[in-house]
């Protein structure tokens, strides 16, 4: 079953953004982006696309889907 | 005051609203009697807990609570309330077995289903986001 992954932790570390100031950049709560990073949320697709926004990357670069 | 308070005291006042109506609906069944305490008090709490949340966003501001109010709030509040939907439909099949064995009073069963009903989405609210 085909499964959504992401490397929203690397390259949210990787452009010096915490949890907490990503989640101030997009709008949302901490536990949004915390619960993204660890796939129990799966954010819509305007999230998603504000996330990349802010992280100055393609939603494709963050988010791709696995087969298991 | 920032999103993370404002969440925090969101979980505090549903939790609180949800046991003050559960307890209510447990204490009704349990003594067979409509008015186990004040039947005010699940009301009053439900109504508290709503003035609590609005003054504190409104203190917060627009901005922050959005942040509090997004799209995982929306998402757990509808879970909660999807599963409060199925739970207070479950309890007529219910109540109407106790009934009819004669265990309780249907002015018990109005207040004790009432209550639980209320206390529901509140107290699911509070375990699906304290599980995430």
């Amino acid at each position: 079953m085909a499964e959504l992954h992401n490397t929203l932790k690397a390259h949210r570390t990787d452009k010096g953004f915490t949890q907490a100031s990503l989640a101030e950049a997009v709008g949302v709560s901490r536990k949004s982006i915390n619960t993204i990073e660890n796939r129990v949320f799966t954010p819509s697709t305007l999230l998603a696309l504000q996330i990349a926004h802010a992280l100055d990357c393609s939603v494709h670069d963050i988010f791709y889907v696995k087969d298991d | 005051m920032n999103a993370e308070t404002l969440s925090k005291i969101r979980i505090v006042v549903f939790g609180l609203a949800g046991l003050v109506c559960a307890s209510y609906s447990v204490l009704a069944l349990m003594g067979n009697t409509p008015r186990p305490f004040s039947p005010w008090l699940p009301g009053a709490s439900g109504f508290a807990a709503g003035l609590v949340m609005w003054l504190s966003a409104i203190s917060a501001g627009p901005r922050v609570a959005g942040m509090a109010h997004d799209e995982l709030f929306w998402v757990e509040w509808g879970q909660a309330v999807k599963f409060s939907y199925w739970f207070s439909i479950a309890l007529y099949p219910l109540f109407g077995i106790f009934m009819a064995l004669g265990w309780i009073e249907p002015s018990t069963s109005i207040a004790a289903m009432g209550t639980a009903a209320g206390a529901a989405p509140m107290l699911a609210y509070c375990i699906l986001n304290l599980r995430s």
